[in-house]
């Protein structure tokens, strides 16, 4: 068994060093819906772990992907797959991995979201304002976003101007702390009223 | 004198095992029942799998959350062995959960395994979970 790279909270993870995965990943030819549920630091990931996730969240079959801790942006960015619909993507990091090997073609194809859920508007905005980026929320039916930081709700209304258009659907949960905070003006609420529902949630 | 299954369309054997479509012992039952519902229920069995930690290094609240018949979750290298066992499982896949969460961690089982003086236990799991012969054995036989 080959020596298991350490974690800070001391425990071993099964993922980091997984040898099986990428045996298993190259035949799931018909995968639509992916969850990676990893909470550790995707730096600590080995590269075969790594492209193993690169490669399924690439395949061209998924519609739904859900990220849930702390994916590097430039990870996220290169792998996203070409007809991803249902993205729910929590913690966005905005560190790069540096041992990542960009493809010699990277995809430039850009992938048309419906419905997204994120929990840091602040650093989504800024990866959707990237030059390379390749998420498009101009077609987007349902937004969630959840918010604790004050700090971060006028990016909300940055983020909604991507997607009014089409948008039939925003929950915004700001959570017991900041739940307050959120000022719309009136051209705003106007913009969000062709929405057919608009849900506040309070993180209680 | 003839004893020749009749068959009916593959579609009516997926109307079928469709209306067991939570129900996992059920399917299980079927896809050993006869090798005609052997496809369709392998279908469903395996429409959504989850890879997550070994019971032996869960904290004991997941350990029982996972050692139920109802959920179809096993380590990748269970999951690796069932392909190998039975490819055409990996075209049913079509929902997949990759689940390593710090908290499911039981930390002194993490020290064992550092160590590797303890054998891994995963062979009941795999026979519970993924085990090729409890999904595959309708379709070798035929």
């Amino acid at each position: 068994m080959p020596p298991v790279p350490g974690d800070p909270s001391g425990i071993r993870r099964w993922l980091p060093t997984d040898e099986s995965l990428p045996l298993c990943v190259p035949v799931l030819c018909n995968l639509e819906a992916l969850n990676i549920s990893y909470d550790g630091r995707w730096h600590r990931l080995s590269s075969r772990v790594l492209n193993s996730l690169i490669d399924l969240m690439g395949r061209p079959s998924l519609v739904d992907l859900q990220v849930g801790d702390h994916i590097p942006g430039d990870i996220f960015n290169l792998s996203l797959a070409p007809h991803v619909k249902h993205l729910m993507l929590p913690h966005l990091e905005t560190c790069a991995t540096h041992r990542l090997v960009a493809p010699p073609r990277q995809p430039t194809n850009p992938v048309h979201l419906e419905s997204l859920y994120i929990d840091r508007p602040f650093i989504f905005v800024a990866l959707l304002s990237a030059p390379t980026c390749r998420l498009s929320i101009s077609s987007l039916r349902k937004l969630f976003v959840r918010s604790p930081a004050v700090q971060e709700h006028e990016k909300i209304w940055q983020l909604l101007q991507f997607c009014l258009d089409t948008l039939e659907d925003f929950e915004f949960n700001p959570t017991q702390d900041g739940m307050l905070s959120i000022v719309i003006s009136e051209t705003e609420v106007d913009c969000l009223l062709r929405c057919s529902r608009i849900s506040y949630l309070h993180g209680i | 004198m003839s004893t020749a299954v009749p068959t009916l369309p593959e579609d009516l054997y997926g109307e079928i095992t469709a209306y067991l479509w939570d129900d996992i012992p059920s399917l299980k039952a079927c896809s050993l029942a006869t090798w005609v519902l052997t496809t369709a229920a392998q279908k469903l069995l395996f429409r959504s799998v989850a890879l997550r930690p070994g019971r032996n290094v869960l904290r004991q609240e997941y350990v029982a959350a996972v050692a139920g018949d109802d959920a179809l979750s096993g380590t990748s290298a269970d999951f690796e062995r069932l392909l190998a066992r039975g490819p055409h499982i990996a075209s049913h896949v079509r929902s997949m959960h990759i689940i390593d969460r710090s908290y499911q961690y039981e930390r002194s089982g993490g020290d064992v395994l550092v160590n590797g003086v303890v054998e891994l236990d995963e062979g009941e799991e795999i026979i519970r979970h993924f085990d090729p012969d409890t999904y595959t054995h309708a379709t070798r036989a035929r």
